[in-house]
């Protein structure tokens, strides 16, 4: 990397027009996405954190800063889900809290609920949350460790958090799939943990349960007076005591938040896990440039391009590229380069895709899938190019060759959408159903089928033909209403808060947050040199 | 000394001399050293040099401490108590063939029977004889001695065999002469047991009768004395030598004015700002004491010193004292070696003659100060430290360029007992003058440090850092408002709460951690994560939240300690196992070394202010010790079973670990033990009776 051919100059002048008016613009993204992380946490003067916080128990986020190693990082996922979704009003978080964090040195995946959201209920959301929180932990061998104070599913909504395959029961499977696959699950009980919650303790390795707090029960004492005429107290029928003397289904009792926090420490301290590889790490360099000038190098208007070379060269480590047919297929840019010390294959978009692009982009998949190198993607595509010459030529298959790379590719793959995620580009480039490790988008960036200015041309230009063939009157007025409530609808639900609310990403990240982000997922993925490559689909020749 | 003349004619060289009558003089070969510590070692030291073998004696819990690997050879002498057994010497020295028997300080030092049962069986008791320390053991005919010798000794009321009314009246008459306060004391005591400070007569019954009941528990004889209380005064004492043939020189003063419940806690030499004259009057009335017995061996000869000018005797020890290197360092004697060279026979005249100027008197050279490192540490209360020393450190640099000098009696493992002085060791610096000299100790002090016990270091620190130690204006009676305040150690433990709490921010719990970004500060600094830390210090829970910053880590200390500060933290090395050195900077101050070893759920913090066992609760709980640490804490039984043993009493203070009750069920005995010390509150099991499961045996309450 000490080579100074491979690093990516800079020749944008940051001072001169257009420039400091993107910063402005960008910077009304950040401070939206400010606004809407801190009503992540209760106010101060929240009732439910009152109420929560006068019986002796510890808020979520400051449950996590007990339980985790002092002086490390935690990386959350899905922080935004259920913003701006329930008509209940749910902070953004949707009652629950996962992410990853260090615990005596191993990095764990935890499940947090947050009682001061609706009781910590299931919404729908909240059942995708966990479930998502828990395939990272499977896909990187991460212990699991559920603070649980919960009500369990918000039953007014049961037809969306039962019955299907990633609803409720979806929980308990993956606990015992995990359990059996040697990836430790351990439970704390804070607080309620009521019905089917109950299972969450009872599934796992080891559960840990707080006197007069923590509460297990099939039916509470409500439903015990109504099914059989028994009256119980809720510590008689399911506290800690109970659990930990007579039941058996916790194994270790504590006296308060801290303690059982500090108990779970111990659980963790003694898995002897050693034999798991994380992948190598070189010393990091920052990049030659500031990644706070990434502002400034998007353009206000999402129709416009912005070239990725300079984006890059604000990622990775001494913003050195090694890349790849640098001349081929110039539409698509490939390479590898390391991101905090970690080596990374880059595939990022630096325009439309054609067949060169995906062919090369394919090629330099299979490449990094053989050496075990860590794919990172880098989205900003409106989609593959159309028109007859390049149907002709078989762009469909050529684009199938890439989606083929992309889905079969074994190495750990990691997206980041900084621009437009459009079409089978979002496929191409690795979008959610391409099982990336992570997947984040920046703040401004927008995800759909299509883009609101196409999505409304294209649907407007439909409906206009069906109202003509059936010879409606359909003037030039309602015409164009029409357009602009397609493309409003398709402005709202193409706008990363709203995607990341409804956890088609793992978050929405700022420019500046992105390289460490990109570190913490990469250092916690399981190396596997040694392991057998899975072969690739039939490649449409 | 007046034969000094006849030196200065007749040139004798010491080895000639030895030569020349050995057959006829004790010989010195095998040393048995009937103590322990640090004096065990420090005596085998000095036997290295003389080519004399040495037996260590050893108890049974000190069959690994250091003394028993040093010597030539090591020999059990039974319990923990046995240091204090005569017969168990005296055997252990036959047993060993040792032809000589050093007491050390304390044991048997000043136990006439231990000198004469070695004399019946011929073997040299390196010290006095039976005699001197018998007639100078006794307080009241030391003072007779001491009067006769023409020694200034205070205004003293004798009550040996009166009734206790008649004491009353003798102790009107006596106050009517001198006035009050005046001090009772116990003619057969010492380290203050038994006395009281009368200040007016009506106190004066009450206080006689518990003097007496105190002394008579304490040393077996209900005999005291009163006399006029000699306060403020500082304590000054003279180290004196005398051989076979009448010589007795002095070899210095020594101020010990530093003080607490008669403890000395520091020691230097020689005595200064005493008034004109007064060191050499002090000198000669020290000689003229031990020559009106006869005195042979080393010995001191303490007396307390008014700013008046005016001193009075207070009494004679017949042994080497814990503060003989400072007068070593000062003359360049080796005391232990004049000890054994005047139990052998030699002439101090000859051992001395290079050391005396024309007119007798020894010049001291530079000023030599020591401090006691003991096992006990001031939390507004003096609390002795037990348990096993997991890191000992004396500066090397200091210590190996001869700056200072540590005898210490422990070493890394050595476990520390209840059953013994709480003195772990000493350091002795030597320089030109008292300041140079008192610098050099508080380098010493800030660097050293202990990890596993709690120490005085911190007091140590505080005491001599003070103004009023600095121009001596400190003394025996004031040392006790000398002491930091309840406020200052409550600073004290919030700033090693603080340092800790930025420290365990750098120190990762796996290889993979320390590499990974996890712990990369600027990663942690955005994530905005305060982490909390709970300590618990002698009995105050102090919490924080620190948070990692750009260029630092910001602690708050929460509330009743309200504290913010910021600090500037970076990893040096690992200084040994477990021991990390940091470099600190709280709020932008210039950086220190710390050092900090984690023990479990204890972690020793060491500034150069001193040392601090915080136990930290929410990182590693141990609810036997931390969550049950106030209240009482019930003892019931898992079992049916038997009471066959009771080994305490309600109302008996209790540590940790000790059997409390056996019980015998299921052709098993099992052993209840205490799982914290406190006090017994209540005991349920009567021996023989039968008890069910889960019935309460005991109980025990947070110790006062």
């Amino acid at each position: 990397m000490s080579l100074t051919s491979n690093f990516l100059g800079s020749q944008i002048p940051l001072s001169d027009s257009p420039y400091p008016d993107n910063r402005i613009s960008f910077e009304e993204h950040l401070a939206r996405l400010d606004k809407v992380r801190c009503s992540a946490k209760p106010a101060p003067s929240d009732p439910a954190a009152i109420k929560h916080l006068e019986r002796g128990k510890l808020l979520v986020h400051d449950r996590i800063a007990h339980l985790i190693d002092p002086g490390t990082s935690f990386l959350e996922v899905g922080q935004l889900a259920g913003y701006e979704v329930y008509s209940e009003g749910l902070r953004p978080g949707a009652g629950i809290v996962t992410g990853i964090g260090v615990v005596e040195g191993h990095p764990c995946m935890i499940v947090a609920n947050d009682a001061t959201v609706k009781g910590g209920t299931y919404f729908p959301l909240t059942v995708k949350k966990h479930i998502r929180a828990q395939q990272i932990a499977f896909e990187n061998r991460l212990p699991c460790i559920y603070l649980v104070d919960s009500g369990g599913a918000f039953l007014p909504l049961q037809d969306q958090v039962f019955p299907d395959r990633d609803h409720f029961g979806r929980l308990f499977f993956n606990q015992a799939q995990m359990s059996a696959a040697g990836i430790p699950q351990v439970a704390v009980v804070l607080g309620s943990c009521t019905a089917g919650g109950a299972y969450v303790p009872a599934m796992c390795d080891e559960a840990i349960i707080v006197r007069n707090q923590g509460m297990v029960f099939l039916g509470g004492p409500p439903l015990v007076k109504a099914a059989t005429g028994e009256i119980v107290t809720a510590e008689e029928l399911g506290g800690g005591d109970v659990h930990c003397r007579i039941s058996g289904v916790t194994d270790y009792l504590a006296e308060s938040d801290q303690e059982a926090l500090a108990t779970a420490r111990r659980c963790i301290s003694s898995l002897n896990n050693t034999s798991i590889t994380r992948a190598p790490r070189e010393v990091s360099r920052p990049p030659r440039f500031d990644s706070r000038e990434i502002n400034s190098l998007i353009p206000a208007d999402p129709k416009q391009h912005f070239p990725m070379r300079e984006i890059i060269a604000r990622l990775v480590d001494d913003s050195a590229l090694d890349e790849f047919k640098a001349n081929y297929g110039t539409s698509i840019i490939c390479g590898f380069a390391r991101i905090d010390g970690y080596l990374v294959g880059i595939v990022a978009n630096d325009g439309i895709l054609f067949s060169e692009s995906a062919l090369k982009a394919a090629h330099f998949i299979q490449l990094c899938d053989q050496r075990n190198v860590p794919l990172v993607f880098l989205q900003n595509i409106v989609g593959f190019m159309v028109g007859k010459d390049y149907e002709h030529k078989g762009i469909a298959k050529d684009g199938a060759k890439m989606v083929t790379a992309v889905a079969c590719a074994r190495v750990p793959k990691y997206t980041v959408i900084v621009g437009n995620s459009y079409g089978a580009g979002n496929y191409a480039m690795c979008g959610r159903a391409y099982e990336p490790r992570f997947i984040w988008s920046w703040p401004q960036s927008r995800i759909g089928v299509m883009g609101p200015d196409q999505a409304a041309s294209v649907v407007t230009q439909v409906r206009s033909e069906s109202a003509k063939s059936r010879g409606e009157d359909w003037g030039e007025e309602q015409q164009t209403r029409y357009y602009q409530e397609i493309h409003q609808q398709y402005t709202t639900q193409t706008d990363a808060l709203y995607g990341s609310a409804r956890l088609w990403d793992d978050g929405v990240i700022c420019p500046t947050e992105t390289r460490n982000a990109l570190s913490l997922a990469l250092s916690i993925a399981p190396f596997e040199p040694g392991a057998q490559r899975r072969s690739f689909g039939t490649f449409r020749m | 000394m007046t034969n000094s003349q006849n030196d200065q004619q007749k040139p004798r060289p010491l080895n000639a001399t030895m030569n020349s009558v050995e057959s006829a003089r004790p010989v010195v070969r095998r040393l048995l050293i009937a103590n322990r510590g640090e004096i065990a070692r420090r005596i085998i030291r000095t036997c290295r040099i003389l080519d004399i073998e040495t037996v260590a004696v050893y108890s049974d819990i000190d069959a690994d401490a250091p003394h028993v690997h040093e010597a030539t050879c090591a020999e059990p002498i039974g319990g923990p108590m046995a240091y204090l057994s005569v017969e168990a010497i005296v055997a252990a020295a036959k047993r060993t063939g040792a032809d000589s028997v050093h007491p050390g300080y304390g044991f048997l030092s000043e136990n006439p029977a231990l000198a004469e049962a070695l004399e019946a069986a011929g073997i040299v008791f390196i010290g006095p004889n039976a005699e001197t320390i018998r007639a100078l053991g006794s307080k009241t005919n030391a003072k007779i001695i001491a009067a006769n010798a023409n020694v200034p000794v205070a205004p003293t009321l004798l009550l040996s065999g009166d009734s206790p009314d008649e004491h009353l009246n003798k102790l009107c008459d006596f106050t009517s002469q001198v006035g009050f306060p005046v001090i009772i004391k116990a003619a057969a005591g010492g380290g203050g047991r038994g006395m009281r400070v009368i200040n007016d007569l009506d106190s004066a019954k009450e206080a006689l009768e518990s003097a007496a009941r105190e002394s008579l528990k304490a040393f077996g004889s209900a005999e005291v004395f009163i006399e006029r209380f000699i306060a403020p005064a500082r304590h000054i004492e003279v180290q004196i030598a005398g051989d076979h043939y009448g010589t007795v020189v002095a070899l210095g003063t020594r101020d010990c004015s530093l003080q607490r419940n008669n403890q000395k806690i520091v020691e230097e030499a020689p005595a200064l700002n005493l008034k004109d004259g007064v060191s050499d009057e002090l000198c000669q009335a020290a000689c003229r004491l031990a020559k009106e017995v006869g005195y042979s061996n080393l010995g001191t000869v303490e007396f307390l010193y008014s700013d008046d000018g005016l001193f009075y005797f207070l009494e004679v020890n017949t042994r080497l004292q814990v503060e003989h290197p400072v007068t070593e360092l000062v003359t360049g004697l080796d005391l232990v070696m004049l000890q054994i060279e005047i139990a052998r026979g030699a002439d101090l005249r000859d051992i001395l003659k290079d050391n005396l100027s024309l007119d007798g008197s020894l010049i001291p050279s530079g000023h030599a100060i020591e401090a006691r490192l003991c096992a006990e540490e001031y939390t507004g209360k003096f609390v002795t430290g037990t348990g096993v020393i997991l890191d000992l450190y004396v500066p090397r640099g200091l210590r190996e360029s001869g700056l200072i000098r540590a005898d210490l009696g422990y070493e890394v493992c050595s476990q520390v007992s209840h059953y013994y002085d709480s003195l772990l060791g000493k350091i002795i610096v030597h320089a030109p003058n008292r300041d140079q000299a008192i610098q050099l100790l508080r380098k010493g002090l800030s660097e050293a440090r202990v990890s596993g016990v709690g120490t005085n270091r911190s007091l140590l620190l505080h005491l001599i850092s003070l103004d009023a130690f600095r121009k001596l204006l400190h003394t025996v009676q004031g040392t006790l408002g000398l002491l930091p305040s309840v406020a200052q150690l409550h600073d004290d433990w919030i700033h090693s709460h603080v340092i800790l709490a930025a420290a365990r921010l750098l120190d990762q719990r796996s290889e993979w951690a320390k590499s990974s970004p996890w712990s990369d500060r600027e990663k942690v600094a955005a994530t905005n994560i305060t982490y909390p830390l709970t300590t618990l210090i002698h009995g105050v829970t102090i919490s924080s939240e620190s948070r990692i910053e750009d260029d630092g880590v910001s602690v708050r200390v929460m509330a009743p300690y309200e504290h913010e500060a910021f600090v500037r933290i970076s990893a040096l090395e690992l200084a040994a196992v477990g021991l990390s050195r940091y470099s600190i900077s709280l709020n932008r101050s210039s950086p220190k070394q710390v050092s900090i070893l984690v023990d479990g759920a204890t972690t020793w913090v060491h500034t150069d202010s001193g040392s601090l066992g915080l136990r930290t609760i929410n990182a590693r709980p141990n609810r036997k010790t931390d969550f049950a640490l106030s209240g009482e804490l019930v003892i019931t039984s898992p079992i049916p079973g038997k009471v066959v043993a009771v080994n305490f009493t309600v109302g008996d203070s209790v540590q940790e670990g000790d059997l409390l009750i056996v019980l015998d069920s299921m052709k098993m005995e099992h052993p209840f033990k205490a799982p914290r010390s406190g006090v017994l509150s209540s005991i349920n099991a009567i021996k023989g009776a039968l008890v069910n499961a889960g019935a309460e045996l005991a109980r025990i309450s947070s110790a006062q």
